[in-house]
């Protein structure tokens, strides 16, 4: 293990046993020229602090709106979202996220991209400088500080990016499909990468992905969607020891919990099974 | 053109290492990057400075094929048995070229400032507008539709127009170097300032940045690239908007010098003025091009790279 990674304080949020975040019965349409299109029902649902929470379910299903609602970037047409015991009105700043695409500036340095996040924050340059160097070094980037993002693969262009996201200590961590545009080994290195990161920085981590397998191996709690409108149709907690290893996935009690999720899947039409259709 | 060419050989290796170590460790580093992912040999790679022998080849480039043009056009002179006043020799055209250098310089020179004045008027007008354009949807709605519909409209058939209002002088050439360059740099910029990913702007406001911030720090750095396209675009159309001008009534500039030159049928004349406009269009071209590696060294690094397969 690479060394500790010292913590800057932004806010002292953390709140030992309380949930870090409650959607209450949160609805979200949009408004178009001809129709009004539900992305979300009502959803309620509590995260503790701390908790790495995976969400999945079938594309339009609410998944990324939910996320930006609870960022506090959209607001929810109807219902109530607390983040920290405050109500969320406005961008939340105690927050880093990561898309799918890593959205790197190309104009600046590896390094600066991560130092980025403090721009616009009131901390420390020395103490975020420090904490960048090392992450980055953690992750295996240091030889890249000063590289381009052009110069980078997209799994280090990713990897950066959740530094950057990381880098501030932040009590959320937000991840949209954050390994959606990496390959099946890159992915399998990134999902061992964020199990050690969380681990270093404690953060609660709401994590959406479209793999049932990358959910089940990172989480505390999966959360199931069905299609659109977006309604939570099923919660399943995860209680394999950590930290856990990508043989986690010869582990019958992981096959079981995949096994549960992909039927809950197939039940609502999300994945299609051909050959049991026809028996 | 007497060229030292570093051999690999391990006897020159001896005599001059450095000059033999660039190609060296190009070789090493493309052996050991198929290996593994290992990353410093990429960095080794991006750091390979230019040998004496890459400059050759970068001046052949521009060499050979101009020495192919002339040629082509000196045989087919002599084959077909052009006229001189149709088509002279190229020999005479470049000793007409160097004959009347004080003269061409001295247009040149003001179909130079002509150009750059409209180019630069275009760049101050269409940069205001171009943000208007993005930032309001009235200013869109309203501003694109004439922008479209005065670009339609052919310049030359406006020149003589703007030359009875304007007179001879060297403002009406400016204007329509203006009208010419305008367009091209305002569908650009606001092209350009659209380009930012909504998703970084999220990013940017969960990072605490505002409006303003957003702009200054994320959405006008990322949209340099288009932005300098759309320069170098009209920096070569605004020469064009001051010839046709100068075309049309004028006492100076290489757009007089050919029509006065044509009158005579000095055609020699014509060709040598027409050099000298290409020499003037491709100064400011590459004046445009500099500033831009200036400005935004990371598209460069990141063309080369691509040229390398490495993203």
């Amino acid at each position: 293990m690479a060394a500790q990674i010292p913590s800057v304080s932004l806010r002292g949020r953390r709140r030992e046993g309380r949930p870090l975040i409650v959607v209450d019965s949160v609805t979200k349409s949009y408004r178009t020229k001809r129709s009004i299109t539900h992305a979300l029902d009502a959803t309620s649902l509590e995260i503790a602090e701390g908790e790495f929470v995976s969400v999945i379910g079938p594309s339009g299903c609410g998944k990324s709106t939910l996320m930006m609602m609870i960022a506090g970037l959209i607001p929810p047409t109807e219902g109530r979202i607390f983040v920290g015991g405050e109500q969320v009105v406005s961008p939340i700043d105690d927050v880093g996220i990561v898309f799918q695409e890593d959205l790197l500036c190309q104009w600046k340095s590896t390094l600066d991209n991560v130092l980025m996040q403090g721009a616009f924050r009131d901390v420390s340059r020395d103490q975020l400088r420090e904490r960048a160097v090392r992450m980055l070094e953690r992750v295996g980037l240091s030889e890249f500080a000063d590289s381009y993002p052009d110069e980078l693969s997209g799994g280090m262009r990713q990897r950066a990016s959740i530094c950057r996201a990381l880098v501030h200590n932040p009590s959320l961590l937000l991840m949209d499909e954050p390994f959606g545009a990496l390959d099946a080994m890159t992915r399998d290195q990134m999902a061992l990468d964020i199990q050690a990161m969380w681990a270093d920085t404690q953060s609660t981590v709401f994590f959406i992905t479209h793999s049932i397998t990358e959910a089940v191996m990172l989480s505390d709690r999966v959360l199931v969607f069905g299609p659109p409108p977006g309604v939570l149709v099923d919660e399943v907690r995860v209680d394999l020891p950590r930290p856990r290893r990508l043989s986690v996935r010869e582990d019958p009690n992981y096959a079981a919990l995949v096994g549960r999720i992909r039927t809950r899947l197939e039940d609502m039409g999300v994945i299609r099974d051909y050959t049991t259709a026809e028996a | 053109m007497t060229t030292r060419q570093p051999k690999p050989d391990s006897e020159a290796v001896g005599e001059q290492p450095n000059e033999t170590a660039p190609p060296l460790s190009e070789h090493r580093v493309a052996d050991t990057s198929g290996e593994a992912p290992a990353p410093r040999p990429r960095i080794e790679m991006l750091d390979v400075k230019p040998d004496r022998l890459r400059i050759v080849r970068e001046i052949s480039y521009y060499v050979i094929p101009s020495l192919l043009i002339l040629a082509i056009w000196w045989l087919a002179i002599e084959i077909f048995d052009i006229k001189a006043y149709l088509l002279p020799y190229p020999q005479d055209v470049l000793e007409t070229l160097w004959t009347e250098r004080a003269q061409l310089i001295q247009e040149g020179w003001v179909t130079l400032q002509e150009s750059l004045w409209g180019f630069g008027l275009a760049v101050a007008v269409a940069i205001p507008l171009a943000m208007l354009v993005t930032f309001s949807k009235v200013a869109e709605r309203t501003i694109y539709p004439i922008l479209v519909v005065t670009q339609v409209i052919p310049k030359v058939a406006i020149a003589p127009l703007l030359i009875v209002w304007m007179g001879f002088g060297i403002s009406a050439k400016i204007l329509l170097a203006f009208l010419v360059a305008f367009f091209a740099i305002v569908v650009n910029t606001a092209t350009g300032l659209a380009s930012l990913d909504i998703k970084m702007v999220h990013l940017a406001r969960s990072m605490g940045a505002s409006t303003w911030q957003t702009f200054v720090r994320f959405r006008l750095p990322n949209s340099l690239p288009i932005f300098f396209a759309g320069l170098k675009v009209g920096v070569t159309l605004a020469l064009i908007g001051a010839i046709v001008g100068e075309f049309v009534a004028s006492s100076q500039g290489l757009g007089f010098l050919t029509v006065v030159a044509m009158g005579s049928l000095n055609t020699r004349l014509v060709f040598a003025a027409i050099i000298a406009m290409a020499i003037v269009g491709v100064a400011m071209y590459a004046a445009v091009e500099a500033l831009e590696r200036l400005l935004i060294p990371w598209s460069r690094t990141s063309e080369r790279s691509k040229m390398d397969g490495l993203s």
